[in-house]
């Protein structure tokens, strides 16, 4: 009993030694009107210690302090860390203040959440979440965090990204990173941090200030999250996980580690190797090999994903997968590489960050930067890039998953970067050509076909693999028009690369042409293009970016009751700016009116002053998808 | 509370001697796969389908008190492979086996599910369970057998899923000391309904649809409640009326907190008491002081804290401690008040013939004054004291009391009432300048203040408003009452408007409903399954007022229309009047039932087809 009073007690005097320094307060009446402006949250301090004690273990120490502004701050106020066999989070605390900055109370940690954070797309993987769900009654509130983060392996240092949202602004944060004398690692910084350094008792101290900063707000065709926030990457030279040391001194080097793991996993038994070959039995061209075996591999396997430990990097044995029929993308990958050798075809194991608008790969800053892995196939110096998680798509087709950006191939030399390519005009194309037949009763009968390619492919893969309903579902929704019932429909996929989906729609609508008095008119806008956009023309912050070149094409013919006749229809139109073209024109002819639209929007990245005219562009054009006919009715 | 059955029941578990035993046949054993189950390639009810679900077993044991259920999945097409995962949700540990069968050459091939590749997890502290595992081998042709049995009744059973049922039956033994009672929901009808058995052959899919409320309400499942616990030495009864229900809740003080709710809350009241005059005006006080206590998104119909002064002293609680401060506070008012459980939309309806606890998840509060009655739910923060929120609207509550308890229909007074007030001139450019305003009162109003809440700036508000609105600039935006929740909303401000005016060879047309003419159908599928249900009534009015330069005259006017709804459902009206360069129109919709029945449904199609053929005519101007 003594003796715990003594402890109790030199824990005390420890405690008020250790709080010399007066506790900050942070009552909102201090934040400047500039970070408030657009905010929804305000950081009123965030900052980071992270010590390197050796290549395998790290430990960092973080407080975050923020304010709540209004309610859609929120969800961004909550605690949420990830951790998993190699990473723990340790000495959670979580503190809540009143608007004026005084203390509530400490959060009772039975609000301390730990749950699995195996997600929608993953059976299991060993991810779990801390979590603090902090809410409180009266905004505006401030919450205090701190914890500490023990790392037992390292491939990376997590990336600091002081601000995570839109309306978020920063009062202060500072990222430090402590480092052994001589220890080598990478960084590289995006935003106005300022950057400092210091030696001291054998170890280096780096750090990264950024205070000041101002709420963005989210903007239509920006660049992804990742590309404008302000963001520090640390890589370190020289990693180990799992007791796998590896390193990122370069490209190749990294792709040496990759390939050690996957050697490790090469097993494939004699029944295996048997089966492959006889898919192939008496097959001479690669090609052919490649398109046979990448169709075996489509019926055999399908995409789940396992991954614990080591596992998050190192894929199944061949083995496994070939006995299981199921692996994730590094499986699948590495399965289908060891069924090419086994056919006597070389292909290349290659890592990449798939995502339609993923954040392009850093190139000049070697670093833990993938998340998915596809499989390079050169033929007679044509290259061949595998899907392998997908069960339907061509052999040979690099869908927007994957295209136009960098990627690691894993060579026996080591890690080579290389491009995936990416489609010219005309390969990102959605085609409506129809038929619009009008009865005496103008009423409508509507033959559409319909073609998407590319982007529109990858986007509209439901109407080859959904169910009827879904995909009358799909077909209604592409047609945004009033009043049409979908009488009947067909749907094909030409599988050339780049493959395509046909839809052949037979539609009935009502009043195709209105009566107003005396006087006719038509719209021949039957699709409902003409969106009717109407941008802010408020300041814009960030750059515009749009990723790829889409092409549309729409052709129409309509066939007019020959008791009408042909009043008015508008003039051409044609519209070329740096950003893409529009052309339109209808023609009158008997009973006939062709009319033909044709849009491009080029692949670009313009400076965020160009948005008045880039938006006029846009509003312009589907404006312009709007176009009416006057009709008279004779006798 | 499930804690304690399960212990009590195993203390007794061994000395019990089976009643009955159940005599049915199963309609398949696992692992004894049929040739022709093997050789299928498409389901006879829709080709189209992934994958189909040929048996779906489910079997209460009633003297082991375990519950077994055995699936028998055919795939069908690629897309249906992902039926070869499975994450399996439950309270109780079970166990599991689970087989694939493919055909190769024309030989049976068997696999087996194994140990080491079921993952398990404790979803968080104590469960719930999830078991996830991928079977191995599966592809388009293979059978798949899985089989799970674990302690306790199922509390559901869901005939539909989301791909068809060829056969889904359930069969729950008598057992010696549970009673039971089963509900049944959906809209497929069962082939075979006993006592204990029940069978539904071929069932589609489910598919949601607009406008429903909760799929729960919808899709075709039979849902159970215990009744009664009676093993020896041990005696438990629970819901088996309403009336019990109320009881039950009492009894177990869900929503009481006598004495601590006294002392905090007294002196509060006295406050209200003090400064305010009428009973009304006290009610709207003590709803806006409950209100200082944030609903923390839970649903419950019990109190959780120890004593409501936790929940007040934290500013945050539970649906139940919310709304139990605001009844509290009305009874120390002397308001004639009770607590009001129900199930919100979300959560599937409660029915008069099935009292059911696990249905119920939430409480309100009924208040009477002055011969007036309220419902009320603090946990809204943009709902007025006499506007019930959205969530709540699912037909009916029940009041909460000791001897009296009974039936509230929850459906509003209130409906989403919107005027759209516009007054322009047409210039000379073709532009259109002049004024619009906004009234939205009521669900309308609440929908505005939810959405502008959701913006960080009016500037933000703006621009989204603007951007469906296409060739609209504003100006001289005033917003007013969005923080008065008792008042409607009035946006005013001045604009241009470039849109909606064609200019076609020499003529001019304009779309005189502006921003409000409604162009899509909202129901676009050809039939329908269920009913529709809009949760409240809709009142929406626009009047434009549209002048012209003196030189201009209106040429040609659309036709003057009214159509009504059967039973008074509804109706439009589009009706003008000109005086000289001067046009103005009065248009009106209004939805007057709340739920529509599936038989409805081509007259509610047909009914927004003519609204947007009215919508779309345009009037001819020109010059004189």
């Amino acid at each position: 009993m003594r003796n715990h009073n003594i402890i109790i007690l030199l824990v005390l005097v420890l405690n008020i030694l250790s709080c010399k320094v007066f506790p900050q307060s942070y009552p909102i009446s201090t934040i400047d009107q500039e970070l408030l402006n657009n905010s929804k949250l305000v950081v009123r301090s965030y900052t980071r210690d992270i010590e390197v004690i050796s290549q395998k273990k790290v430990r960092g120490k973080s407080t975050l302090v923020i304010s709540v502004i209004n309610e859609n701050g929120l969800d961004n106020a909550d605690f949420m860390r990830f951790y998993n066999n190699f990473i723990s989070v340790k000495k959670l605390k979580a503190t809540l203040y009143n608007e004026r900055g005084d203390k509530i109370k400490n959060v009772d940690r039975d609000n301390f959440r730990d749950f699995s954070a195996v997600s929608g797309f993953s059976l299991f993987n060993d991810s779990r979440v801390k979590y603090i769900d902090c809410d409180y009654a009266t905004i505006p509130f401030t919450v205090e965090y701190s914890w500490e983060t023990h790392y037992s392996g390292v491939i990376d240092y997590s990336d600091w990204i002081p601000v995570w949202d839109f309306n978020m602004a920063i009062e202060s944060s500072k990222l430090r990173l402590f480092v052994p004398d001589g220890f080598k690692f990478r960084h590289l910084s995006s935003g106005p941090f300022i950057y400092d350094t210091l030696s001291e008792k054998g170890r280096v101290v780096h750090s990264w200030a950024l205070n000041h900063y101002q709420a963005i707000e989210k903007e239509l065709f920006s660049p992804p999250k990742e590309m404008i926030f302000p963001v520090v990457h640390i890589s370190p030279l020289q990693f180990e996980i799992d007791n796998y040391p590896g390193s990122f001194g370069s490209w190749e080097e990294f792709g040496l580690w990759i390939k050690k793991l996957n050697d490790e996993r090469n097993d494939f038994d004699e029944n295996a190797r048997k089966e492959i070959l006889s898919k192939v039995n008496g097959v001479k061209d690669a090609h052919e090999k490649v398109e046979l075996l990448y169709g075996y591999l489509q019926d055999k396997t399908r995409y789940v994903n396992i991954s614990i430990g080591i596992g998050g990097w190192q894929p199944f044995s061949p083995q496994v997968v070939h006995d299981k029929s199921y692996g994730d993308c590094k499986a699948l990958t590495h399965y289908m590489k060891k069924i090419l050798e086994v056919a006597g075809v070389q292909s290349y194991y290659t890592i990449i960050r798939a995502g339609q608008n993923a954040m392009p790969l850093l190139i000049d800053f070697p670093s833990n930067q993938f998340n998915h892995a596809i499989l390079c196939v050169p033929i007679d110096g044509d290259t061949t890039w595998l899907e392998c998680t997908n069960q339907f798509t061509p052999a040979a087709y690099v869908s927007s998953f994957i295209d136009d950006r960098n990627a690691l191939l894993i060579s026996d030399g080591g890690g080579i970067i290389v491009n995936t390519g990416f489609g010219n005009a005309g390969y990102h194309q959605k085609k409506n050509i129809s038929t619009v037949e009008i009865d005496p009763d103008l009423n409508g009968k509507i033959r559409i076909e319909q073609s998407f390619s590319g982007q529109f492919y990858d986007e509209n893969q439901i109407r080859l693999h959904g169910d009827s309903r879904d995909v009358e579902r799909n077909i209604l929704q592409s047609i945004q028009t009033p009043n049409i019932k979908l009488i009947d429909y067909s749907i094909e996929e030409d599988r050339n690369i780049p493959p395509v989906i046909t839809s052949e729609l037979l539609i009935n609508k009502n009043r195709i042409i209105e009566n107003i008095g005396s006087k006719y008119i038509m719209d021949l806008d039957i699709l409902n293009k003409s969106k009717g956009l109407n941008y802010s023309n408020r300041s814009r912050s960030s750059d515009i970016l749009t990723r790829r070149t889409l092409s549309e094409i729409d052709s129409t013919i309509f066939i007019i009751p020959d008791n009408f006749q042909i009043d008015f229809v508008p003039d051409p139109v044609s519209i070329d700016t740096e950003y893409g073209k529009f052309t339109s024109t209808i023609i009158a002819d008997g009973n006939r009116i062709t009319s033909y639209q044709y849009f491009l929007l080029k692949k670009g990245r313009f400076p965020a002053t160009n948005w008045d005219s880039f938006s006029e562009f846009l509003e312009t054009v589907y404006d312009h998808y709007s176009q009416k006919c006057i009709l008279k009715e004779i006798n | 509370m499930s804690k304690r059955i399960t212990f009590s029941l195993i203390a007794f578990y061994f000395l019990i001697i089976p009643v009955l035993s159940f005599a049915s046949k199963p309609p398949f054993k696992f692992g004894k796969v049929k040739m022709a189950e093997l050789e299928m390639t498409s389901w006879k009810g829709d080709t189209t389908v992934p994958a189909v679900i040929l048996y779906d077993y489910g079997y209460f044991n009633g003297s082991k008190y375990t519950f077994t259920r055995t699936t028998r999945i055919k795939i069908l097409k690629k897309e249906g492979l992902k039926y070869g995962n499975k994450k399996i949700l439950n309270n109780y540990k079970s166990t599991i086996r689970a087989r694939v069968y493919n055909l190769e050459q024309g030989k049976v091939v068997e696999e087996k599910l194994k140990n080491k590749d079921i993952y398990r997890e404790e979803l968080s502290e104590h469960g719930p369970f999830l078991m996830n595992f991928a079977l191995p081998n599966v592809k388009v042709g293979s059978v798949i057998d899985i089989e799970y049995s674990h302690f306790w009744i199922p509390s559901s059973w869901y005939f539909q899923q989301e791909i068809p049922v060829q056969w889904s039956e359930l069969i729950m033994e008598p057992s010696s000391f549970i009673e039971l009672r089963k509900k049944l929901y959906g809209f497929e009808l069962l082939d075979i309904n006993d006592n204990i058995r029940w069978v539904a052959k071929d069932v589609p899919a489910f598919k949601p649809e607009p406008y429903i409320n909760s799929f729960e309400n919808y899709i075709s499942k039979a849902e159970f409640d215990i009744i009664k616990i009676h093993a020896p030495g041990y005696i438990e009864s629970f819901t088996t009326s309403w009336e019990d229900f109320s009881d039950f809740i009492l009894d177990r003080d869900y929503l009481s907190d006598e004495l601590s709710a006294n002392s905090f809350l007294r002196k509060i009241a006295e406050e209200i008491e003090s400064s305010n005059q009428t009973d009304i005006e006290k009610l709207e006080a003590a709803y806006n002081t409950a209100k200082q206590v944030k609903w923390n998104g839970w649903h419950s119909y019990r109190i959780y804290s120890r004593e409501l002064k936790f929940p007040w002293n934290d500013e945050i609680g539970n649906s139940a401690e919310v709304n139990m401060i605001l009844f509290k506070l009305l009874e120390k008012l002397k308001i004639d008040c009770k607590p009001v459980v129900l199930s919100t939309r979300d959560n599937g309806m409660i029915s008069h013939s099935f009292p059911s606890f696990n249905r119920i998840n939430h409480v309100i509060v009924y208040a009477n004054v002055d011969g007036q009655t309220y419902l009320m739910d603090a946990t809204e923060k943009y709902s007025p004291y006499n506007l019930l929120p959205e969530k709540c609207l699912n037909y009916q509550a029940r009041t909460v009391d000791r001897n009296n308890s009974m039936w509230i229909n929850t459906e509003p007074q209130q409906k989403f009432k919107e005027l759209s007030y516009y007054n322009l001139t047409l210039t000379e450019k073709n532009t259109l300048d002049g004024q619009i305003s906004y009234l939205f009162e009521d669900y309308a109003a609440l929908d505005f203040r939810k959405n502008y809440a959701s913006f960080n700036s009016e500037d933000s508000f703006i621009d989204d408003f603007i951007s469906s609105r296409p060739g609209l600039s504003l100006s001289d935006v005033h917003i007013k009452n969005v923080d008065e929740l008792t008042q409607p909303i009035e946006f005013v401000c001045e604009v241009k408007i470039k849109d909606n005016i064609d200019v076609l060879g020499n003529e001019l047309f304009i779309y005189p409903l502006f921003y409000e003419r409604i162009t899509e159908n909202p129901f676009k599928l050809q039939d329908r399954k269920y009913p529709v249900d809009f949760a409240y009534k809709t009142d929406r009015s626009v009047i434009v007022n549209l002048t012209l330069p003196d030189n201009m005259v209106f040429e040609e006017l659309p036709e003057p229309a009214i159509v009504q709804l059967p039973d008074n459902g509804g109706y439009f009206s589009f009706e003008y009047q000109v005086f000289g360069n001067k046009l103005n129109i009065i248009y009106k919709q209004q939805i007057n039932k709340v739920v529509f029945g599936q038989e409805q449904y081509p007259y509610l199609k047909e009914f927004w087809n003519q609204i947007v053929n009215v919508c779309s005519k345009p009037v001819l101007v020109k010059s004189r």
